[in-house]
């Protein structure tokens, strides 16, 4: 007679594992900070994603009237989200990293921070960029390409 | 989450399959070398990558790994006699050497040339260290022999066991490289497991039970950094090297040993979990290798004659229920080595990732998964060799160390994540 753990743990009773699903739709807000980042963010955000907000920040023909309307969806994109993923490239200041985390901290949501580093950058604008992300981010990554940010996307069920 | 074309890409390594080909890159462990102690010793089943082997110490000391199975009616050659230069199978006698070749077949002439054209399938084993390293791939692709410093250092400074894990490989090592969980799953055994227990880093582990994570790819693979508070707005930094395809170290403690992982596939359902302690510049003290063979620290002890751990899913790991209430262990289940396994063989043997539920924290599992993906399809549609069989992607060591807040352990630690010959880990 096997054990309980035996028995539980075998192939054959995996068959009886409920099939329904184990968690409602949570979304992520993706917030690119620099233009670089908003052009690899552009390419992820076009392969489609159920969960993914994509938010801009990026300034418009008219920077002073566009203003309140770029921050209103930052918010109503971090308001919707249960994580906030901030991208940045090697290199940049990432300045508006502190202002993200900073209303996402007040609606309690992670942060999480992509730093997009092909190996282009020297080594002390790498590290300006890590700074600037560092404080604001749980979790940070520093990944080759944007290809990780796909992947780590699904891997959350965006 | 993964989708299920994926979860079966990373999961399955037999032969033919992408990841097989990714495993077969490299020199990965097949034996302990106690297993093979003497020259002319008896042969050895093994089975790796989906493949029913046999290993052989001949009677002049060489090692191989061939086909288990004679090229005449299938018998099993771990019933063979090991004689003068190779194996003889009992049934009708052909012999075998430790390549595989077929060098005798008593009932044909040796004129005709019928046992020249027998040839087992066979393939390279070596001793590094405590271990015979095997590699299963095409031998135009050969990497260099392995050069862990686990394996380098001299024998009095190193410890190896195996144990065997009831899972598949990925989900073991996926523990191997999931910093969070320590911190729920094995408390406690930081100041009571006597390979663990004093070093002042503990004390930063203990008290900042929110760790910040950051995860920086690797050319072997990934390091993958936790940092928790220390004095005086410093950081106390923990950083897990992980180098494909299944390479971990985790960041050492004090003087103790330093101490890590290899997991490698026997088939799609079970794992060797590999486990090894060693100091980079001083001879393990008798009371730390007792400790170690006692199934302290990473290791576990096992039913007797086998590399199977005592506490297995047959026995429900010996759950103390009691132990769990008290907070004596947080699982039920004791020991550090088996704390994961049982979690981790509970899972079945082959996880449905299409279900799990993964957050932020787990970014160093989401990125090992990517880089052995991108790696294996790189391999098989490409034919590029993946990262990882490089001396110098080998040459990595974990560390522990404090810095000030404005610094990247990529950069402030790069040293301390290198192997220094005469120089010891870098720890708290």
């Amino acid at each position: 007679m096997p054990s309980e753990s035996a028995r539980a743990s075998s192939a054959a009773e995996a068959r009886f594992r409920i099939a329904a699903p184990n968690a409602l739709p949570r979304r992520v807000a993706i917030v690119p900070l620099d233009a670089a980042a908003r052009a690899l963010v552009a390419e992820v955000a076009a392969l489609g994603w159920r969960q993914g907000l994509f938010v801009g920040l990026e300034a418009g023909q008219d920077w002073l009237a566009e203003l309140p309307g770029r921050t209103r969806a930052l918010v109503e994109a971090i308001e919707a989200a249960s994580l906030v993923v901030l991208v940045a490239t090697a290199g940049t200041d990432a300045q508006a990293a502190g202002m993200v985390a900073e209303a996402a901290a007040a609606r309690r949501r992670m942060v999480a921070a992509v730093l997009i580093d092909p190996g282009e950058a020297d080594a002390a604008a790498r590290e300006n960029s890590l700074a600037a992300l560092r404080p604001h981010a749980g979790m940070l990554v520093v990944a080759e390409d944007a290809d990780y940010l796909a992947a780590m996307l699904q891997a959350l069920r965006a | 989450m993964l989708r299920q074309e994926q979860n079966e890409l990373v999961t399955r390594s037999g032969p033919g399959t992408p990841m097989g080909r990714l495993f077969r890159s490299y020199w990965i462990p097949a034996l302990l070398a106690e297993e093979l102690p003497t020259d002319g010793c008896p042969p050895v089943r093994v089975k790796l990558l989906s493949e029913r082997l046999l290993a052989l110490r001949d009677s002049e000391g060489r090692y191989g790994l061939i086909d288990e199975f004679c090229a005449h009616r299938g018998v099993s050659l771990w019933f063979g006699r090991n004689e003068e230069g190779g194996l003889r199978c009992p049934y009708h006698g052909w012999k075998y050497d430790v390549t595989g070749q077929c060098v005798e077949v008593p009932s044909e002439p040796a004129e005709n040339g019928f046992c020249a054209r027998i040839k087992l399938t066979g393939y390279r084993l070596v001793k590094v260290g405590d271990i015979l390293w095997a590699y299963m791939g095409p031998a135009e692709s050969a990497p260099p022999l392995p050069e862990w410093e686990f394996a380098t250092v001299p024998a009095a400074q190193s410890f190896t066991s195996k144990r065997l894990q009831e899972c598949n490989w990925l989900q073991a090592m996926e523990g191997g490289i999931d910093s969070s969980h320590v911190s729920w799953l094995h408390r406690g055994a930081l100041n009571s497991d006597p390979l663990f227990k004093g070093a002042r880093g503990n004390q930063y582990n203990l008290g900042d039970a929110k760790p910040v994570f950051e995860v920086v790819e690797a050319p072997g693979g990934l390091f993958i950094g936790a940092r928790r508070n220390a004095e005086e707005g410093h950081y106390y930094w923990r950083i897990t090297p992980w180098v494909m395809p299944s390479f971990t170290m985790v960041p050492p403690r004090g003087d103790h040993p330093v101490h890590g992982h290899f997991w490698i596939p026997i088939d799609d359902e079970t794992c060797w979990a590999w486990s090894f302690d060693y100091h980079p510049v001083r001879a393990l003290s008798a009371a730390e290798r007792q400790a170690m063979l006692d199934g302290h620290g990473i290791h576990v002890t096992y039913v007797p004659g086998t590399y199977r751990p005592a506490a297995n899913k047959d026995n429900d790991y010996l759950m103390d229920r009691e132990a769990q209430r008290l907070g004596k262990t947080y699982s039920g289940v004791a020991g550090i080595a088996m704390q994961d396994a049982s979690l981790q063989e509970s899972m079945g043997p082959i996880v449905d990732r299409t279900k799990e539920n993964l957050v932020s924290t787990d970014n160093g599992i989401i990125m090992a998964r990517h880089r052995l993906i991108r790696a294996a399809r790189a391999l098989a549609e490409k034919g590029v060799l993946p990262p990882g069989r490089d001396a110098a992607h080998q040459r990595v060591r974990s560390a522990a160390i404090i810095l000030p807040p404005d610094q990247a352990f990529s950069e402030a630690a790069a040293a301390a994540l290198t192997v220094r010959d005469g120089v010891a880990q870098s720890s708290v």
